[in-house]
């Protein structure tokens, strides 16, 4: 029996620490001996999240190795050798993982540049607690209203992978997503999404404006009433 | 996390091996997203006695799919494999695009079903702040989706997910192995209680 902590309960606590803004002061941890078994092994987890805008597609990929193959990513990173995964390590690793990824919108290929690559400590990662993060985003071309089809497939490590694909909501309500289709595996993930139309908008701007005006007018003329003076009221 | 206090905010923290509960406290109020209850083993007997730590979470899972009719089977279960939680930790806050079916499809039998579900997570708090997170849960109800991933046989491996404006709750089993289960229950709009704090 070999004891291990649940690096998702692990970490979902340490977060809320943080957001606190205070140092953890104690926390009860129970350890309880477990098999390493009971945790994600041999498998890598590729999770990626597709944020939509009109202008850029921004994806988030989260990359946890189980821990038994957690020495082997550490390798892939590690390309000195020295037991340490250092910064350009990283970069030169994230680099290598977006040149897996394939992004098309609307069925051109767009250029993905990394943003930010996140590397957990070595020892978290040989013991299966490490997460990778990346952060890259693309450009798009100016976008025409009406339909659109984004595509990512992931082709990082496919021997030792699984994956987790999904679009966020889109923080910007001009873009409504419509589908998702991805195959068995979530290897490739095909969002459809529309652009509302600029006139559409500009009609409703324009409706929204004038029911906001008529509103303010009567308000303002009601609450005017209210404040007449005495001797300006009619009798 | 804090000093526990009557005014200013506090988080109860208690973690293990298999659990992190998160519960938020200010002044009267209390949220407990996010939390990630999970076990492994999922089924084991002590003193003669069959434990099943989440098995609630699962038989009435199953229950709620096996009550829905083909058509509407077929919105609920998605055409892909899900295994793990897809808005695990770090991802507080997070809204991923609803997939499922819409519970305003659903008869008032399977509403109260899927509502039962998402009670087992909720009903962890006291039950003053349960009853008042259902009734906002029962709020957006008509807003809220179920998607199902994987065997519909009570004992096969599947992954659901309940989606609303104001919770998200995930039953994963972990490598295909039903003995070995990780859920989380999340608010995106008050993880870690951010809107209780910011009010």
């Amino acid at each position: 029996m070999i004891t291990a902590r649940d690096s998702s309960a692990s970490r979902l606590l340490a977060v809320g620490s943080r957001l606190l803004g205070r140092s953890l002061a104690v926390i009860v941890i129970l350890t309880a001996s477990t098999p390493v078994g009971a945790h994600r092994l041999d498998e890598y987890l590729q999770a990626t999240l597709v944020g939509i805008e009109t202008d850029r597609v921004n994806l988030e990929i989260d990359l946890t190795p189980g821990v038994s193959i957690a020495q082997q990513v550490t390798g892939w990173i590690d390309a000195d050798g020295d037991g340490q995964l250092s910064q350009s390590e990283g970069l030169a690793y994230a680099n290598e993982v977006l040149t897996s990824l394939a992004v098309t919108v609307d069925r051109k290929l767009v250029t993905l540049t990394l943003r930010d690559v996140q590397l957990p400590a070595v020892d978290d990662m040989t013991s299966g607690l490490g997460t990778i993060r990346l952060r890259a985003s693309a450009a798009l071309p100016e976008a025409a209203n009406g339909r659109h089809e984004l595509t990512v497939v992931n082709r990082h490590r496919p021997q030792t992978s699984i994956y987790l694909s999904n679009a966020l909501v889109p923080s910007d309500n001009r873009i409504q997503i419509v589908t998702q289709l991805r195959d068995r595996d979530q290897h490739s993930l095909t969002i459809s999404y529309d652009i509302e139309t600029t006139g559409a908008l500009r009609r409703i701007s324009w409706v929204t404006g004038a029911l906001g005006l008529l509103g303010m007018t009567v308000v303002i003329r009601g609450g005017l009433s209210r404040f007449r003076p005495r001797w300006a009221r009619p009798v | 996390m804090g000093a526990p206090s009557a005014t200013a905010p506090w988080i109860l923290q208690f973690g293990g091996h298999h659990l992190a509960i998160n519960v938020t406290i200010v002044g009267p109020n209390n949220v407990m997203t996010p939390s990630l209850p999970a076990a492994q083993p999922a089924r084991y007997v002590l003193n003669g006695q069959t434990i099943r730590p989440l098995g609630n979470e699962n038989d009435k899972g199953f229950a709620l799919i096996n009550a829905l009719d083909a058509s509407q089977q077929k919105q609920a279960i998605l055409s892909y494999e899900v295994k793990d939680l897809v808005l695990g930790p770090g991802n507080d806050g997070k809204v991923i695009q609803p997939e499922g079916m819409l519970a305003s499809g659903m008869n008032a039998r399977q509403q109260e079903m899927l509502l039962d579900i998402a009670h087992e997570w909720v009903g962890i708090l006291n039950d003053e702040a349960a009853t008042a997170k259902m009734a906002e849960i029962k709020q957006n109800l008509g807003k809220t989706y179920f998607a199902w991933s994987g065997a519909t046989t009570n004992g096969g491996v599947a992954y659901y997910r309940i989606q609303g404006p104001t919770v998200i709750i995930e039953y994963a089993p972990q490598q295909g192995d039903v003995d070995h289960i990780h859920t989380i229950y999340r608010d995106p709009t008050n993880d870690y209680g951010a809107r209780l704090v910011s009010k």
